[in-house]
């Protein structure tokens, strides 16, 4: 039993489009790829190694591939078959009528890499004279005599040095761009640059494990898209995907991108997946961009706490520590940290904490280099209300040292001449350290009215925002809560039986856990709105969860204690971080007000934050 | 006892301020040095000893309003006691004797 392909399978069943009994052609056993089902069929690439054929198996043998006995990556013998063209394309189409299993999956694709020596066009001026290569010209004179045959697409295809694998998709590369593709036409290659590559990252949810990684791509026409890849794709395509290089991709999958998450303009995002086809484009030179910095003074970053859009900051190294290993509490796993301080011209210095990879390489050399005081550009940071205001890492950030770059120079002078000597404040001083969620109450604080009055507040992306309010109402009717599943937190549904399904997690279980969904008006001085509240935020508003506050309502008494809780828990002040979004309903937008974080008041901190707002109202008098 | 002034509100007042509102109606809060019989020594806001007359609280905690007659610069004659608790922020409070004694005199007196 053969275990692998004919050589040049392909050629010959090119060559030979309708063979009849009589024909004397080599055994033609090919591997199997890509097989799938279409309709009641299955299609594959029929591969020599060399070259591949879109082909069709017939529809009696559908029942032995579900079975098994014809396998993705397995080999079969074409005993018969008829080929086709497809209309409006140069390529074939190949019918199997009749073939049997030669191998079951193989390990891997086959690839027999170098091109034959026969196909290649100028070598074969060459072969007519050599003796010895006349056996070999004699063997597959067949082949060579019929290359006449062949399309005009193939011949130039045979031609090229460095035949890839993915022959088909040579000879069919019409590349798309970008910007024509949509979720609902699969059928599309593109060509594009690898701009941004994203770390490796793990991540453990309810459901398990697993590990994701996402890139940037960017076409000729300077369209980019994201694209990310989960578990076996990630990891087939990480070590594939090299900044700067060009790609040739096919079967992706496009779907609206979140906005919220966007790092490109494009309001789709791709995801590629194990079927996906991803190929270095050999003829284009690798070209890595030139990082394009927009620098956030240090003294303006407040406004970014805690917000989604990352910074980009240039600063004087004043302070590198050593090499931390933090615990990451979601997996237990061990991350390296390093910090630094850095300085602008504005005369206020930040804490930078640098992760993982950039922690351990770059760190390093900004701790070697530290006391010379370098510059550092340092692109897409988070920042973060710890400590006041922070900066930390991504997996996309880049960090460049002493860049070329004129802010660079500037800020050296700067430093030399007066920064050296002068007295720099933390950004995040003068705000006092407090319980989290209360330190980011203060940043982006406004009133009920100004939510209220401005209609189009968060219609791109949401919109945060601090207030400081009242619960005025809860209505005691609404329905407060659901049934979510005690593993996933979403809605299970009563299963045949007792207890309770879940979708997600595909299993029964005999509890399930109340979490709220609750809508309530809270009030403040200006004004007064709606809001909605999800099961942590409710629960520190009602003042107990809603597994207790259902107790409560199923108790008999005189006194109805549900109505009392809920009255109760008015008329106290929150500060509350809520979000404003805009939602589609019968084609009207409407405003949505969601609670993000509940915080208690800090009475000293607020009358801190009132004082300062006074002094303000005072000073543009 | 001498009756109360109650016709007018309390003037806000921190140790530099007494001295202004003497013989009328004032209220501070006062971060107990010590406690005697008939009166309580306490530190201003701003910093300045303040002595309180009268009958504190028993027991009295670190921080305790008084309100009540000025004497002179540096003694009330308090009518009222409340107890503040131990932690309380002195700056702020300050800041709001500024803000009633100075530009929004008004909207206080």
């Amino acid at each position: 039993m053969a275990n692998s392909v004919s050589q040049d399978a392909i050629s010959t069943i090119l060559a030979n489009p309708s063979p009849d009994s009589s024909s004397d052609l080599p055994d033609i056993i090919v591997q199997v790829l890509d097989l799938k089902l279409t309709g009641n069929r299955y299609t594959f690439n029929a591969s020599d190694g060399k070259m591949k054929l879109r082909a069709i198996f017939p529809s009696n043998m559908s029942s032995d591939i579900m079975t098994g006995s014809v396998q993705n990556k397995g080999l079969v013998k074409i005993l018969d078959y008829t080929l086709n063209d497809i209309p409006n394309k140069s390529e074939k189409y190949l019918i199997v009528t009749k073939c049997e299993v030669v191998s079951s999956a193989l390990e891997t694709e086959i690839k027999t890499g170098e091109p034959d020596i026969v196909l290649k066009k100028p070598k074969l001026e060459h072969e007519v004279k050599n003796e010895a290569n006349t056996d070999l010209a004699g063997i597959v004179l067949k082949p060579k005599q019929e290359m006449v045959s062949k399309s005009a697409a193939q011949i130039v295809h045979e031609q090229r040095e460095n035949m890839a694998p993915l022959a088909r998709m040579a000879m069919t590369r019409r590349v798309h761009p970008l910007v024509s593709l949509n979720p609902y036409q699969g059928n599309w290659t593109i060509k594009v640059r690898l701009t941004s590559k994203g770390n490796m990252r793990t991540y453990k949810n309810a459901r398990g494990e697993g590990c994701v990684f996402n890139v940037e791509l960017t076409d000729e026409d300077g369209t980019q898209i994201q694209a990310t890849m989960f578990n076996e794709a990630a990891r087939k395509f990480y070590e594939k995907f090299q900044l700067g290089k060009v790609y040739y991709i096919s079967r992706g999958t496009l779907k609206v991108a979140n906005k919220q998450f966007k790092t490109v303009k494009n309001d789709y995002e791709m995801t590629l997946n194990d079927n996906s086809v991803v190929e270095e484009a050999s003829d284009e030179e690798a070209f890595i961009p030139e990082t394009k910095f927009n620098f956030v003074p240090i003294d303006q970053l407040g406004p970014y706490v805690n917000g989604r859009e990352l910074v980009d900051i240039i600063g004087v190294v004043q302070s590198v520590t050593a090499v931390s290993n933090i615990k990451r509490k979601i997996d237990n796993e061990n991350i390296p940290k390093r910090d630094m301080i850095v300085a602008d011209e504005t005369k206020k210095t930040v804490v930078v904490s640098l992760w993982n990879e950039l922690a351990n390489n770059v760190g390093q050399e900004l701790f070697d280099l530290a006391d010379k005081s370098p510059i550092v550009a340092i692109k897409s940071l988070k920042v973060s209300d710890f400590q006041g205001v922070s900066l930390s890492t991504l997996g996309k950030s880049t960090v460049m040292i002493n860049p070329d770059v004129s802010e660079a120079k500037k800020l050296r002078s700067w430093y030399d001449s007066e920064g050296k000597g002068s007295s720099m404040a933390n950004i995040g001083m003068g705000l006092s350290p407090s319980r989290s969620g209360a330190r980011s109450m203060y940043t982006d604080r406004i009133s009920l009215s100004d939510i209220t009055s401005n209609q189009s507040l968060g219609d791109e992306k949401p919109a945060f925002f601090s207030i400081k309010a009242f619960v005025s109402l809860i209505r005691p009717e609404q329905a407060m809560w659901y049934c979510g599943c005690k593993t996933c937190n979403k809605k299970v549904t009563e299963a045949i039986g007792s207890g309770y399904w879940c979708e997600g997690c595909q299993k029964n279980d005999e509890e399930c856990n109340l979490r709220y969904i609750m809508v309530s008006k809270i009030s403040d001085t200006r004004g007064e709105a709606w809001v909605s509240a999800f099961n942590e935020e409710a629960e520190k508003i009602v003042g107990c969860s809603a597994g207790e506050l259902d107790k409560l309502k199923s108790e008999l008494g005189d006194i109805d204690g549900y109505q009392q809780k809920l009255k109760e828990a008015t008329w106290i002040p929150h500060l509350f971080r809520v979000s404003v979004t805009q939602n589609e309903y019968n084609n009207e937008k409407r405003q949505r007000i969601t609670v993000r974080a509940v915080a208690p008041i800090d009475f000293a901190e607020e009358s801190r934050y009132l004082l300062e707002d006074i002094k303000k109202m005072r000073g543009s008098h | 006892m001498q009756d109360m002034d109650i016709s007018s509100p309390a003037a806000f007042v921190n140790g530099g301020l007494l001295r202004m509102h003497v013989g009328r109606k004032v209220r501070t809060v006062l971060q107990v040095t010590r406690s005697d019989i008939g009166s309580v020594m306490g530190r201003s806001t701003d910093g300045c000893q303040l002595v309180a007359k009268g009958s504190p609280p028993v027991p009295l905690t670190s921080y305790v309003e008084v309100i009540g007659v000025a004497e002179n610069e540096n003694t009330i004659r308090a009518e009222l006691w409340t107890n503040f608790g131990d932690t309380f922020d002195a700056s702020n409070y300050d800041k709001l004797c500024q803000l009633a004694n100075g530009e929004l005199k008004h909207l206080f007196l």
